[in-house]
């Protein structure tokens, strides 16, 4: 029994590149449609970057969805104006709308190096954003409105000029 | 002119490791070969250099980048004047090593395809600026951190891990990312992106070249186009994740590897050692393969007929390599207590495991939809491992046991940690390195015997 096997695998093995090559025609075949299904989004958006500002790309790709298509934009403002050892604090919604938002480490990163710990100190700065019942505590003043639930607060006594 | 000093940033690494591996292994790579693994470990020099730079609280710049490549120049001239003064010129390549050309319908197409999908990796890894976390969240943040603060800020390290991040990995990839940045001289989210694709191209190219020691042109094309056409291979590098740096240092390792085995060459070996070193510097996952590596290196020095002292001494050194380049950073980070979130010592208790294994079959289950994700290349695997008559068998033997190494090591972290995302993206990940095994294990079955040495 066992030769009998061994001699039928012997057989099959001297046509094993006709095997390699029909799974290869296969594969092909796969990837070919694979790589077709998503050409045209993805040629669309090569062709659209590459006729982009980089900026406008960095826009894109760092907001996860419509609503938050703004919030970079934000943070390059923030990392223009913000001194470089200046504390920020990032209040935002506790929930957010898309799993994959991550705006609190976005900021982190975009920021850099203003804003790390633990993000439950008082700051300097305090970037509020898509929050609409947050009040405004004494000691800060509005440095700059994004839009009505998207604002800058400074401390008084911060200066908001230059990295 | 960004462009024209990325490109240099990427030369300088790239110019020493070529010149480190033509003087200690003369002509024993072709051009390409030489720039892509030149690429790896003169980048790998690079990083170890910060890193130890960092210990000892000096700042990265341009000047101690100088000093450093003056001294380790000046010290390899004085070590190997001999080679230098015997050189007509200053670079050789392996006689007979020119590009060669397609030779028939079915190579051209190939490489046609396979230049396609790489010009294709390339351009989408460049025109998306932010894209996975782990790109940006795990590997881009440090770069900024370094950059930003001019060093490894080991100092503010307990900080910085209330933020997130999985501060217990290691600092190739970030300190690469830096570096390109230290030469442009500000944060740019965009162009350091490019060294993944360069890693992707010199596993790519590595593994022609080993599978045409096999097989020839059109077939070693094929298992190219096999390595090229993986999904997860081409995500995780237009994601710019470090999978394919730590890929094309464990493979490559691994080619080396097998090398040794077949050939017996001292140079494969060390090579072997210094590329699973790098990969342990890369990424932990870096380190579990080194220790496939190492059962391997053991299995055959068992099986070798030389003296037990020098088998000893070979399995020493192996490891010894390794510990030099990857072992720093383990032991600091364990007496650091930097915890990895995914193995560390709340879940390596008796009682999780115990109480995970009751999922084992989910998890087999699991891995088996995993696999789906890689095409034909399990199909395959699976039809030419039944029909392989086991006949030279020498090396592939050793292809299997470290593809079954693979498969027990993600069975493992699943019964350590099964959490969703394990068993899903972070599954398909760990799968990459026994996919890559796996077409290399049909190459081996297609081709010529393997020679075993005496």
């Amino acid at each position: 029994m066992r030769d009998v096997l061994k001699k039928i695998k012997i057989s099959i093995f001297r046509f094993r590149f006709g095997i390699f090559h029909l799974l290869l025609t296969i594969s092909i075949f796969v990837s070919s449609s694979y790589m077709l299904r998503a050409k045209n989004e993805e040629a669309r958006y090569l062709r659209y970057a590459a006729r982009s500002l980089l900026a406008e790309l960095h826009s894109i790709n760092a907001a996860c969805d419509q609503s938050t298509q703004d919030y970079y934009r934000i943070l390059r403002y923030c990392d223009d104006i913000l001194p470089q050892g200046a504390s920020l604090q990032l209040i935002l919604p506790k929930m957010p709308v898309h799993k994959y938002q991550f705006l609190r480490e976005k900021g982190r990163y975009f920021l850099y190096p203003r804003n790390y710990g633990n993000n439950e100190q008082e700051a300097d700065f305090i970037l509020v954003y898509l929050l609409e019942d947050f009040r405004i505590p004494d000691t800060y003043r509005v440095c700059k409105v994004f839009a009505e639930n998207k604002y800058l607060l400074a401390r008084h006594d911060c200066p908001s000029q230059g990295k | 002119m960004d462009f024209l000093i990325l490109c240099l940033s990427l030369l300088v690494p790239t110019i020493l490791g070529a010149v480190i591996l033509d003087i200690f292994f003369m002509d024993r790579f072709g051009f390409w070969e030489k720039i892509f693994l030149g690429f790896g470990i003169g980048f790998g020099i690079f990083t170890l250099e910060m890193f130890y730079q960092s210990l000892f609280g000096i700042h990265f710049n341009i000047s101690t980048f100088l000093i450093f490549f003056l001294i380790l120049a000046g010290s390899l001239l004085v070590w190997k004047k001999d080679v230098f003064l015997s050189r007509g010129s200053f670079f050789s390549f392996k006689t007979g090593a020119a590009p060669q050309v397609v030779n028939n319908l079915l190579s051209a197409f190939l490489f046609f395809l396979i230049a396609l999908i790489t010009a294709k990796v390339f351009l989408e890894t460049f025109f998306i600026a932010i894209d996975l976390w782990d790109s940006w969240a795990n590997w881009s943040f440090k770069a900024k951190v370094y950059f930003v603060e001019g060093i490894i800020p080991f100092d503010k390290y307990k900080l910085l891990a209330t933020a997130w991040g999985c501060w217990d990995y290691p600092h190739h990839v970030p300190l690469m990312e830096a570096w390109i940045m230290l030469f442009l001289g500000y944060w740019n989210d965009q162009l350091p992106r490019l060294i993944f694709p360069i890693f992707f191209s010199g596993l790519v190219f590595c593994s022609y070249t080993f599978f045409r020691r096999y097989v020839h042109q059109s077939a070693a094309l094929a298992g190219v186009f096999f390595v090229v056409s993986l999904p997860a291979l081409q995500i995780t590098t237009i994601g710019t994740i470090s999978e394919p740096a730590l890929l094309f240092y464990y493979m490559v390792s691994v080619f080396f590897l097998l090398r040794w085995i077949e050939e017996g060459q001292l140079a494969d070996f060390i090579l072997s050692a210094v590329l699973i070193g790098l990969a342990g510097w890369t990424k932990n996952e870096g380190s579990v393969y080194f220790l496939f590596n190492f059962f391997v290196v053991l299995f055959f020095l068992k099986k070798s007929n030389c003296d037990v002292r020098h088998k000893m001494f070979q399995a020493v050194s192996y490891g010894f390599i390794f510990l030099l380049i990857a072992g720093p950073w383990w032991v600091i980070k364990m007496s650091w207590g930097l915890k990895n979130w995914i193995v560390n010592s709340d879940h390596l208790t008796a009682l999780n495991i115990l109480a995970n294994v009751s999922g084992f079959p989910v998890y087999l289950s699991q891995m088996a939809v995993c696999m789906g994700a890689f095409f034909f290349v399990w199909p395959m695997f699976l039809i030419f491992f039944l029909i392989d008559p086991r006949e030279n068998f020498f090396s592939k033997k050793y292809i299997l046991f470290m593809i079954l190494c693979h498969m027990g090591m993600i069975l493992a972290v699943a019964c350590i940690n099964p959490r969703e995302m394990l068993l899903s993206v972070n599954m398909v990940r760990l799968l990459l390195a026994p996919s890559l095994l796996a077409i290399v294990y049909v190459i081996m079955v297609l081709g010529r015997p393997s020679r075993e040495q005496p």
